[in-house]
């Protein structure tokens, strides 16, 4: 049966998402500074196929987004040195959609970037299977 | 638009509701309160709005269900919620479904005030800009389909004689269909006519006009 973890804790693939694992095209970015959570994160989306490259600051989430085949960015909106304003501008000139994570936004923030175009606001701890069907429609 | 702004108020708190009412009131808007979301709906005269204050937590139908049924409903004009709750998934999901902000309370005047005029003025000119492009678009569909490719192919720079051997017709008969275009498009200058082209999209048929959205 389908077990969907919280994000933090190990894992488990859904029985009916195992069937369909197959490669997908492009590229997932993770920004995700907390190490447990971007394992737990990298190991479920790339159990689902998908590609995923983790950075490790708004530099080279940037950079990314410009060089490579992104599909979208998955980037914590809680990191001073990274506002979410300016990632979601970018991606958006760039033509990446972003969904946000985040631990400690209040209301307000979370629903600003949704009116200013991010995919979606993941308030942490979410279950999996948010992630994965959003990511599923893209 | 020429009546005064108006905004709809649904809060089953009596005292929420009032206060709403006389903050907006000092600040020149106008507003109609209901107690509920039933007895909003049941209001079949709900004269027309330009924004909605709306509690998402009320006894009965509670402010997402009465969204849901304004969307269904096709209604146009911003809604923003009111919390008490700092419920981010709620809001998220609230804003995606197409509502336009959030208030929580306890929240500052200023605020308020803020939202509730942007909300007005970006409602105000959405609809102005979708009243002029149905304008543009029924004077459009009096035009004959051959008065369509002349005015296309002019909103393109074609001059007179390009577009007769485009269309293989006489200078002459372009010159004519070219002043009906003029009528009846009611554009006094070719830059005009260029624009009303523009707000009917890339292609002047009526049939490839875009869907006129809120």
């Amino acid at each position: 049966m389908a077990e969907s973890g919280r994000a933090g804790s190990i894992p488990q693939l859904s029985g009916d998402r195992a069937i369909k694992k197959q490669h997908k095209n492009g590229i997932l970015l993770l920004n995700e500074p907390d190490t447990s959570v971007r394992e737990a994160l990298k190991f479920l989306l790339e159990g689902e196929g998908w590609n995923v490259k983790t950075v490790e600051n708004c530099e080279e989430l940037i950079e990314s987004v410009r060089t490579l085949d992104v599909v979208a960015v998955i980037s914590e909106s809680s990191l001073p040195d990274c506002p979410p304003e300016e990632v979601l501008e970018r991606c958006k000139q760039l033509g990446a959609p972003v969904v946000f994570t985040g631990h400690d936004l209040p209301l307000q923030g979370a629903v600003d970037l949704i009116r200013q175009g991010a995919l979606d606001f993941l308030d942490k701890p979410f279950p999996q299977s948010r992630l994965l069907d959003l990511l599923e429609r893209i | 638009m020429s009546r005064d702004p108006l905004v709809c108020i649904v809060d089953d708190d009596e005292a929420i509701r009032e206060s709403l009412r006389l903050l907006l009131y000092a600040n020149g808007l106008g507003s109609q309160g209901y107690t509920s979301a039933d007895a909003f709906l049941a209001d079949d005269g709900a004269r027309e709005f330009d924004c909605m204050l709306l509690d998402i937590r009320m006894p009965g139908t509670d402010g997402l269900e009465l969204f849901r049924e304004l969307r269904r409903r096709q209604v146009a004009y911003p809604v923003i919620f009111i919390t008490g709750h700092g419920d981010i998934p709620l809001a998220v999901s609230a804003i995606k479904q197409g509502a336009w902000d959030f208030l929580t309370k306890p929240f500052r005047e200023g605020e308020l005030l803020e939202k509730v005029s942007g909300a007005i003025a970006h409602y105000r000119s959405a609809r102005r800009t979708l009243l002029q492009r149905q304008k543009v678009q029924q004077r459009l569909e009096s035009c004959t389909p051959r008065e369509r490719d002349v005015m296309r192919l002019l909103a393109e720079g074609l001059p007179n004689k390009g577009i007769a051997e485009a269309l293989g017709i006489s200078p002459r008969t372009v010159e004519i269909h070219r002043a009906h275009v003029m009528e009846k498009m009611a554009a006094d200058s070719l830059p005009a006519l260029v624009r009303m082209v523009g707000m009917l999209g890339a292609d002047s048929s009526p049939e490839a006009a875009p869907p006129v959205s809120d």
